[in-house]
């Protein structure tokens, strides 16, 4: 049930962009996240999706799949965006209204906008994960945080727990399955009732689950042990992380992208339609992000 | 030369004030270099505990336990053993369940963690990690990660992940425990090429009696003691100790046990079925 969730699936195809350099995927990935928030005209969002859709198709990932990892969040997406439609306060005459409910042509542009959001949102990190392995992710994370080795940070420690971190997922969640049909052959009732009893009923799960991963964190230090972790501060890595020609070209690419979008949210006088309700936006669209 | 030599070593844990568990008392024996050594004994018996002596994970209260000559307990007056990461890459641990043995998601980066944990340099790690996924039949699965993996195939990496420190001993502590009857196979033969092909000296821990066929030698421990050691010949031959170490006998010697109870006395040692047939007839044929 849990394994729907296509995020953080890696899809090797070999294409040039799984080859990419990490560091620079994840730099890429970042910088992405961030100008998202700034974007707010309907022209930014279209470049945003080409720029989705042209890295899937270079990576050679179907869309289909994809578009799979929006699955996850799009009760999210429904939600934020019923909410936005009907209870944004815009200017001027409402197209439809009833009771505290009313439906401006400025939510409807919001609401479309914020869903737009929300799906890029997560289809930047979705393709990061997956054309680049967790294990390449950590490699790059503790490459990018080396310098502050300089100030005694254990980059290195942090590598290692999250390399663990994400090697033991697939694992807990094979785990959280098993406990699952177990608990279900006994009789649990897990899918009826309201929430709080679904909740309740989620106990039986979570005990067994915490239990067994402290047994497992048990034996894993063990091994860690075994194999020698910490043995050295000259520690080697058998994966080097090195620029190559291709990290420079796309580097450049998003850097043009990048340029794009600044250019869009830097002249919104071109497009007026904007303007209007920029005043409220802020308030808005984290008050929409977390939920409500 | 002796690669692993416990001299009168006990051991308590006694972290816990109400439960004191006296886990291994006075034990000696000596594992010789390329032997290939089983350990055998029930629950809570303290085979868990002399593996972990056997590293350094575990230090014994009393007696010394020396693996090629070096001590695990730090010198006088030191507070850690400056030579412990060599023990520990010379004897290779491999626990019960593979899952809990692995820290990367694709399994060459999880074979290089102990090498690069050494400090190897980057191209020998490469070759290391060759050589060791070679030596396991894995090579294929170089760029895999392990979640698809059988058991059988999960314990080979384990294995695999080991041999990449170059170790002389491997401890395979019920690593078979877990897998499927084709699963313990494919572990045990990969062991006892190590075993023949490489000279890895070998302790396979297992409270399962049938994998003692693998070994030359076997050691037996009942509560902390040990209560045998010597070739699986003679330990089958000696029925009684075997139940009284919560053990339970092979199929054939269990057989071969009971028959003797019944009167039929069978004094040989019985290998397989096939021998046990003969015997039989034998028997039939002079009454
Ligand atoms: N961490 C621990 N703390 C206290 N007692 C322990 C601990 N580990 C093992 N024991 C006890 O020591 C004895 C030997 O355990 P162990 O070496 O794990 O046996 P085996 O591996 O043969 O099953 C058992 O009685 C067990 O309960
Ligand atoms: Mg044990």
């Amino acid at each position: 049930m849990l394994k729907d969730i296509s995020f953080g699936q890696y899809y090797p195809t070999g294409s040039i962009l799984h080859r990419l350099d990490p560091r620079v995927k994840l730099l890429i990935m970042l910088a992405y996240v961030i100008l998202i928030f700034f974007v707010k005209s309907y022209i930014g969002y279209i470049l945003f999706a080409l720029m989705v859709i042209s890295t899937a198709l270079i990576a050679r990932i179907p869309l289909k799949s994809l578009f799979r990892s929006v699955k996850a969040v799009i009760f999210l997406v429904l939600f934020i965006t019923i909410i936005n439609v009907f209870f944004y306060k815009g200017e001027g005459e409402a197209l439809w209204s009833w009771w505290k409910l009313a439906v401006y042509v400025d939510g409807l542009v919001f609401a479309s906008k914020m869903a737009l959001r929300l799906i890029l949102l997560v289809l930047g990190p979705a393709l990061l994960t997956y054309t680049t392995t967790p294990m390449e992710l950590t490699n790059a994370i503790e490459s990018l945080l080396s310098p502050l080795k300089l100030i005694k940070f254990p980059v290195h420690d942090l590598a290692v727990i999250m390399s663990i971190a994400m090697r033991m997922i697939p694992t807990l969640m094979d785990e959280t399955d098993r406990i699952t049909l177990a608990q279900k052959a006994r009789g649990a009732d897990l899918d009826t009732g309201n929430i709080f009893k679904r909740i309740k009923a989620m106990v039986p799960i979570l005990v067994p689950l915490f239990v067994c991963a402290f047994r497992r964190a048990d034996e894993l230090a063990l091994a860690l042990e075994s194999r020698c972790y910490d043995a050295t501060p000259n520690r080697t890595t058998y994966r080097v992380l090195k620029l190559k020609g291709r990290d420079f070209l796309f580097l450049i690419m998003f850097l043009v992208f990048m340029a794009a979008v600044i250019l869009d949210v830097a002249l919104p006088i071109y497009y007026p339609c904007d303007a209007t309700w920029i005043e409220g936006f802020y308030d808005n669209a984290f008050f929409s992000l977390f939920g409500l | 030369m002796v690669a692993i030599s416990f001299k009168n070593v006990s051991f308590t844990y006694d972290s816990d004030e109400d439960n004191v568990v006296l886990a291994l008392s006075n034990i000696s024996f000596d594992i010789h270099e390329g032997e290939f050594v089983t350990l055998c004994g029930g629950n809570g018996s303290g085979k868990s505990t002399l593996s972990k002596l056997t590293n350094g994970l575990l230090l014994p209260d009393s007696g010394s336990v020396e693996i090629f000559g070096i001590k695990t307990t730090p010198d006088e007056g030191d507070k850690k053993n400056k030579r412990i990461y060599d023990i520990r890459s010379t004897v290779g641990l491999i626990f019960q369940n593979p899952d809990n043995q692995m820290v990367a998601s694709i399994i060459e980066d999880d074979i290089a963690f102990g090498p690069e944990n050494l400090g190897v340099p980057r191209d020998e790690i490469e070759q290391r990690v060759t050589w060791a996924l070679k030596t396991v039949g894995m090579e294929e699965y170089r760029k895999h990660t392990p979640t698809k993996l059988s058991g059988g195939q999960k314990q080979r990496i384990a294995i695999a992940g080991v041999l990449a420190m170059k170790p002389k001993v491997l401890i395979l502590d019920e690593s078979t425990a877990m897998l499927d009857p084709e699963g313990r196979e494919e572990v045990l033969e990969t062991v006892k090429r190590l075993n023949e092909e490489e000279g890895i000296t070998i302790l396979h821990i297992t409270h399962n009696m049938d994998d003692c066929v693998y070994g030359d030698r076997i050691l037996v421990l009942k509560q902390g003691k040990l209560a045998f050691d010597g070739t699986p010949q003679e330990l089958f031959l000696n029925a009684d100790l075997v139940r009284t170490c919560d053990l339970e006998l092979p199929p054939i010697q269990n057989a071969v046990y009971l028959l003797n109870q019944n009167g039929i006395k069978i004094d040989d040692y019985i290998q397989d079925e096939k021998e046990l047939a003969r015997k039989l007839w034998q028997l039939k044929q002079k009454i």
